[in-house]
């Protein structure tokens, strides 16, 4: 698993957390981490870009739950970019596309929260 | 009763006129009479048209039973109930007249000293006996009340001519009757021997690896051809497991036949029908003893030729085809024996070729050396064996063309990549189909084996959730090629999902606790086993989560996921082993 964390926006308040590889039981702690250290930052708006995401487990849908309600929670958002058709497929079982805007257009997404 | 039996046609009166319009009233009984085969609608037809010919109150039939000499009434109009529904013969007037073959006409029964205290109201009666070829099979009696009406010589006359038509119809209803309810008893009997004929035929498949399916059917009810899954006893002769320690193994499947080895055999008595199915029974018999103590198809095979020229040697069905086999699944390799009959099929998966399956020796029961060889063909995985009997390739057409091996190897060829089931059921239609509607003109038993794990993989690992990537590469790594898992997400998921189940609901994260992991994998379908050692949870309980609402709950999820993407999720009763199943064709959910 590749992540990375930077930050987009007017005034650097959308936290953009890039994930790729494989989210499984190894990886899953840092990818949690990553989004902990997005929130103890105070920011509650998140896109999460899981371009080169290839497999996510359900702990990993988890994390991507608990993400989005606790930046709904704090008047913020969470959008997913760049999801594949399988990981897509997957968002679908679990009707996470019910309620979290995906996106396939970076300036889309990061537009989305003004 | 005495010699007097026409008397008094003097000057009295005579009853019914029966003269000028005769011959038409004649011809309608007759009609009346052609009608139904049902014995009863008959007799009663016949006394209703005796009472309106002669114009009479009363009439009656009585049948004779020839074995007890006994005559009774069947069809009666206008008698009282206390008349005595049956007489021996001999006895009284209707007794009379069947004992003496000869008619009898009262004509003033008032008079007559042998009516008295059988009806006072009877003035004039006539009784004939019902004649088929010289044979009496019963008595036709009118009589009349009304005064002044006497029957004479022409009315009995008259009732004889219509009695001897009333007796052939009556006989031919009874011949009917007789045939029909013998042809009754007759189908009646063969759909219980049918039902034991099948119930001999074991199609029970002792080895996991092995799938089969197989269909019977006789040209008429029950036939010659057969096959069967012979159980070979547990016997260290026959099997590595049986004679080591993995017999416990053995054991626990709590029965007396070895898991890894059975007999397969497939068989065409001569001739067709009961006859047929009378020899396949005893045939099938003494294959089914011989493979409980001999230990080589080539020896079963002589003792069944031997046993069967002691059986059989007058009858005129004197010998049978038939494929002998042992199957090991220690080492996939099927040893057979072939007494004439047609040679199976055995489809290569790798090469999609096919072999046949030859062997020299001569029909069980023609020579008193069967001259038998034994061949060892080892199966591949995915391999398949097409069995058959003659009824297959021997369809006919209604152009009079035979199916032929050629065309049946053709079928295989282009069903070859179906499931078994679907294999079968597709050969089945394309036999019916060149058969079109000309009947069948032979038995057919067909029937398909298929050595179906491609991969097997056993794992035990202790409850660290740190195991999990390497349970799951392992897997990965052994299904690899494998057609069934296109998208390796969908296994991986639900697989992972399975083992944090087992690892932290299960064993509830008790390190001392393992799992237990099997893989079996065919070219059309693989299971994955995972089992805990805990309590088991109770599966049955665990609620579904709303279909349209976000699953946000970790465990309502982890289901939901390996639900939609597994074709077949399911549990033990303890609730600490899971099953999942995916099927060729569909990776798990809706194509994308």
């Amino acid at each position: 698993m590749e992540i990375a964390l930077s930050k987009a926006g007017d005034m650097g308040e959308i936290a953009v957390v890039r994930v790729s590889g494989v989210v499984d039981s190894e990886t899953v702690d840092r990818f949690g981490e990553t989004i902990n250290d997005v929130f103890a930052d105070g920011c509650y708006n998140i896109v999460l870009d899981i371009d080169g995401l290839t497999y996510i487990n359900t702990a990993g849908l988890s994390i991507i739950a608990d993400a989005f309600k606790k930046s709904s929670q704090n008047k913020g958002q969470l959008k997913i970019l760049h999801a594949g058709e399988a990981i897509r497929e997957l968002l679908d079982v679990v009707r996470f596309t019910k309620i979290i805007d995906i996106y396939e257009n970076e300036e889309e997404a990061l537009g989305s929260f003004k | 009763m005495n010699g007097e039996k026409l008397e008094r046609s003097d000057d009295k009166p005579s009853g019914s006129g029966a003269a000028p319009a005769i011959n038409g009233e004649f011809r309608r009984a007759g009609r009346v009479l052609d009608g139904s085969l049902d014995l009863d609608l008959r007799l009663n037809r016949v006394v209703e048209q005796a009472i309106e010919l002669l114009g009479a109150d009363r009439g009656s039939i009585m049948l004779l039973d020839e074995k007890s000499g006994v005559l009774s009434v069947r069809a009666s109009r206008g008698l009282r109930e206390s008349v005595e529904f049956s007489v021996r013969l001999g006895e009284g007037i209707s007794g009379w007249v069947a004992k003496q073959g000869s008619p009898l006409v009262l004509s003033d029964a008032v008079a007559d000293d042998r009516f008295q205290g059988i009806n006072p109201n009877i003035v004039s009666a006539l009784a004939v006996p019902l004649r088929v070829e010289g044979r009496v099979i019963g008595v036709l009696n009118v009589s009349s009340s009304t005064h002044g009406r006497y029957y004479d010589h022409v009315d009995l006359e008259y009732l004889i001519s219509f009695a001897d038509m009333a007796a052939a119809a009556i006989e031919n209803a009874q011949l009917y009757q007789a045939l029909r309810r013998d042809q009754e008893h007759l189908a009646k009997e063969l759909r219980m021997a049918s039902r034991i004929q099948r119930s001999i035929i074991s199609t029970q498949m002792p080895c996991a690896s092995i799938r089969m399916v197989s269909r019977l059917m006789p040209a008429s009810a029950v036939g010659g051809d057969f096959f069967s899954i012979v159980p070979l006893s547990r016997d260290s002769r026959f099997c590595f497991y049986c004679s080591s320690q993995i017999q416990d193994r053995c054991q626990k499947l709590r029965s007396q036949s070895c898991p890894n080895k059975f007999g397969l055999m497939i068989g065409d008595v001569a001739n067709k029908g009961m006859p047929a199915a009378l020899i396949m029974s005893v045939l099938t018999t003494i294959l089914y003893q011989a493979g409980q103590h001999l230990s080589s198809p080539r020896s079963i095979l002589n003792e069944a030729n031997s046993a069967f020229r002691r059986f059989f040697s007058e009858s005129q069905y004197g010998f049978a085809t038939l494929f002998y086999g042992f199957y090991d699944n220690t080492d996939n390799r099927l040893t057979y024996t072939k007494a004439g009959h047609e040679a199976p099929l055995l489809v290569r998966q790798g090469s999609g070729e096919i072999e046949y399956l030859e062997g020299e020796g001569f029909p069980v029961g023609l020579m008193e050396d069967g001259c038998y060889q034994e061949r060892t063909v080892k199966l591949e995985r995915g391999d398949r064996i097409l069995l058959y009997t003659d009824g297959v390739t021997g369809a006919l057409n209604d152009r009079g063309e035979v199916l032929g091996r050629k065309r049946l190897v053709e079928l295989v060829k282009a069903h070859a990549g179906e499931d078994i089931e679907a294999f079968l059921d597709a050969l089945g239609d394309e036999v019916m189909l060149f058969s079109g509607d000309a009947p069948q003109p032979d038995d057919i038993a067909v029937m398909v084996l298929e050595l179906e794990d491609l991969y097997d993989l056993t794992m035990t690992v202790g409850t660290d959730v740190k195991q999990i990537r390497y349970v799951i590469d392992s897997v990965l790594e052994t299904l690899q090629g494998f057609e069934g898992l296109k998208d390796p997400i969908t296994l991986r998921l639900c697989l992972e999902e399975l083992l944090h189940n087992a690892m932290e609901h299960g064993n509830r994260g008790d390190e001392s606790k393992k799992v237990y992991i099997t893989v079996k994998a065919g070219p059309r379908r693989v299971v994955i086993r995972v089992r805990d050692e805990g309590e088991g949870f109770d599966h049955l309980h665990v609620k579904a989560e709303h279909p349209d609402e976000p699953t946000l709950s970790e465990r309502g999820r982890g289901l939901i996921i390996v639900r939609y993407y597994a074709d077949e999720l399911s549990f033990n009763r303890e609730g600490n082993e899971a099953t999942l199943v995916f099927s060729s064709g569909s990776t798990g959910g809706p194509e994308t």
